[in-house]
């Protein structure tokens, strides 16, 4: 998986690209762990996402918590699996999903 | 001395240290010793030849000026006349001749003459003195005087023609000639000219010295020269290879068996036992130089290597602490799950079987059944995020607080879900979640609630059919966010319809080629023999997981639990009559 994380201001877009499980989550968690210190607006872009695992699916979620305190959090672009995984798995409660 | 190291293997050493010295210094001292020799022997040589010659030709001239001139004149021109007549270019030994000359030695100026020289002679330690005079033409000597009294005495007139150019010139030119013949040995001749008043050469002095003893002193140098550079050689041998031996080879040799002794101690003390001795520390070796130096280094590092094998050994065995204790939370863990079956052998309306397989790590899997009352029965499969110890605490609190929230409200799993999920978020730092499904069973109807909060969706079979997923929107999974809703379905099941709920260690279990087990091939097990009982069902769905991964390890705790509906008397009376 690769992560392109563009910065601009106080907004921060991070776009994956393939697929978010268990060896690759602890990449996103390190992002998620370090970059989001001042920013009010993220943005993922999950246009080359293929797939999500329970372990990606934490991430999201320790990301969305951070982002509930000091902004907001919303994914674009989801294919129409990764959105089954997030309705299924009770995520597309509480993930904003345009 | 061939040292043997831990293998067993005797390194092939050719020639040692202390004999490559020894060789060396033999080598150097030849090569210096006979280079010492020749120079030596030579300016020795030389220097006492150049005495000698000095020293002749200066007695040489020293008897010239002594003796009486006027008698050798005379003498030596009678003698010269003589010749002339009788003896130039013919016999030299004809009779007339030696006649002749033969009168002088009577004469008693002669033998005064003869006397003189005699006395020199031995006044000098000369082997013989005498008197001559020169045939320059005939390149000869003819003898005037000599003083010999031995056989090789020549009397008057005694004609020498075997004299080189050269030799009479040196002796003209007051020189000395060193020679060796059979006759005499080894001789120095000096020569010392004789001149009338008015200037003339008249004859010649020559004076001949033995040199047989300066030879054998020659030779005595030569050999003592020899002896003592032997001993010298010997000497330094012995010093050199022993210093040798001292300053390097034991050294070297402790430090080999230091380091045989060290790894054999090594291994004969097995990892965790008490650290080795100091075998390098206690060499002591004083060298003074790159050896000493070494041997410190060696010594630093066994140190290093005793704390480190300190460090290790305690790392190990806190580990190996940890591994035991992580064992017994796994069993812990594995005990708080119900596992008698049948659970409850008084209730004739359904059978329940459900296992669990812990990997190797504790995991966070668990699940539940228990009855609220005599007509309901709570069932729970859940699958708490993340691992180890952490996860399973998590799983314990999780498990607790649902089976105590399932008595308290009113049979609605969504109530229960979301109290529960109230209390995991109390200080969930960790933010670990458990994904669960909770299902309530009024066991008189076969009617029932069910939550799904992010977990796997579950199989069901209905009487007489094959089981399919049951696929339906979710909930959010529990303690992942504060207040969230908890949505609920009712179900029913009727008489010989079954259940099967699962985690994802069923779903996501991996081959060796990293493929997924998947829900198809969970279904296709599980209609293999659709009908059979909850506990056949779960060891089928298991062997076709086990024979699907293969050698490839389990990551992820394999959890099922199947729950077969046979129905109330009631709700047998109900079908009864609907029929």
């Amino acid at each position: 998986m690769t992560i392109n994380q563009a910065k601009n201001g106080s907004k921060l877009t991070v776009a994956l690209e393939g697929r978010l499980d268990t060896t690759t989550a602890p990449q996103l968690e390190e992002v998620v762990h370090t970059a989001l210190d001042g920013v009010t607006d993220l943005e993922f872009n999950f246009a080359q996402l293929e797939y999500v695992s329970s372990a990606g699916l934490r991430v999201l979620l320790a990301a969305q918590k951070i982002m509930n305190k000091q902004g907001s959090m919303i994914i674009h672009n989801a294919s129409s699996n990764l959105m089954d995984i997030f309705e299924v798995t009770g995520f597309s409660d509480i993930l904003t999903i345009e | 001395m061939p040292e043997t190291n831990i293998h067993g293997n005797t390194p092939t050493m050719r020639m040692s240290i202390s004999r490559k010295t020894l060789i060396s210094i033999l080598l150097m001292a030849f090569v210096l010793s006979v280079t010492a020799i020749i120079i030596g022997y030579n300016v020795y040589s030389s220097t006492m030849d150049q005495h000698y010659i000095d020293n002749t030709v200066h007695l040489s001239r020293t008897a010239a000026e002594l003796l009486d001139v006027e008698a050798i004149e005379h003498y030596s021109d009678r003698v010269f006349s003589t010749y002339q007549a009788l003896a130039k270019g013919g016999d030299p030994e004809n009779e007339a001749y030696l006649a002749e000359c033969a009168k002088m030695e009577n004469e008693p100026a002669w033998k005064e003459m003869r006397r003189e020289l005699q006395i020199i002679s031995k006044e000098n330690d000369l082997m013989s003195m005498l008197v001559v005079t020169l045939d320059q033409e005939a390149h000869s000597i003819i003898y005037v005087v000599d003083s010999d009294d031995t056989e090789t005495y020549c009397p008057p007139g005694t004609v020498d023609d075997t004299m080189t150019d050269q030799e009479i010139a040196d002796f003209v030119g007051s020189n000395a000639v060193i020679s060796n013949t059979e006759e005499f040995g080894w001789l120095i001749s000096g020569g010392a000219p004789l001149y009338n008043e008015s200037g003339r050469l008249f004859g010649l002095v020559i004076i001949d010295i033995s040199m047989n003893d300066v030879m054998q002193d020659r030779h005595d140098f030569l050999v003592n020269y020899c002896l003592i550079l032997l001993l010298i050689t010997a000497l330094l041998s012995v010093v050199m290879t022993w210093s040798m031996r001292r300053q390097v080879v034991v050294p070297i040799n402790k430090l080999a068996k230091a380091a045989t002794d060290y790894s054999r101690d090594r291994s004969e003390h097995e990892m965790g036992q008490e650290i080795i001795g100091k075998h390098f520390s206690d060499l002591n070796i004083r060298t003074g130089d790159e050896l000493e130096n070494l041997s410190y280094v060696m010594s630093d590092m066994e140190t290093q290597l005793a704390e480190y094998i300190k460090n290790l050994t305690r790392v190990t065995a806190e580990k190996e602490r940890i591994g035991a204790e992580l064992n017994v939370a796994t069993q812990i863990q594995a005990d708080m799950l119900p596992r008698i079956f049948p659970a409850f052998p008084h209730h004739k309306e359904f059978d329940i079987y459900a296992t669990m397989t812990p990997a190797k790590e504790v995991g966070g899997d668990f699940y539940d059944f228990f009855l609220i009352d005599d007509n309901h029965i709570g069932l729970v499969m859940a699958d708490v995020s993340g691992k180890g110890v952490p996860a399973a605490l998590f799983m314990v609190i999780a498990k607790t607080l649902i089976k105590n929230q399932a008595q308290t409200c009113d049979y609605s799993p969504a109530k229960v879900l979301e109290k529960v999920n109230e209390q995991l978020c109390e200080g969930n730092e960790a933010d670990l979640f458990v994904t669960v499904w909770l299902a309530i069973l009024d066991l008189r109807t076969g009617k029932g609630m069910a939550a799904n909060a992010g977990h796997e969706h579950p199989a069901l079979r209905r009487a007489d059919g094959s089981y399919e997923l049951v696929v339906y929107r979710h909930s959010m999974a529990v303690a992942a966010m504060e207040d969230i809703p908890f949505k609920e379905h009712e179900f029913e099941l009727h008489p010989g319809d079954s259940l099967f709920v699962y985690t994802d260690g069923v779903a996501e279990a991996t081959n060796a080629h990293d493929e997924l087990y998947g829900t198809e091939r969970m279904i296709d097990a599980l209609n293999k023999n659709p009908a059979a009982t909850p506990q056949e069902i779960l060891t089928t769905v298991k062997s076709s997981v086990d024979e699907f991964v293969g050698d490839a390890p389990q990551f992820d705790d394999i959890t099922m639990l199947c729950f077969k509906y046979f129905g109330s008397d009631e709700s047998k009376e109900e079908s009864e009559h609907t029929k």
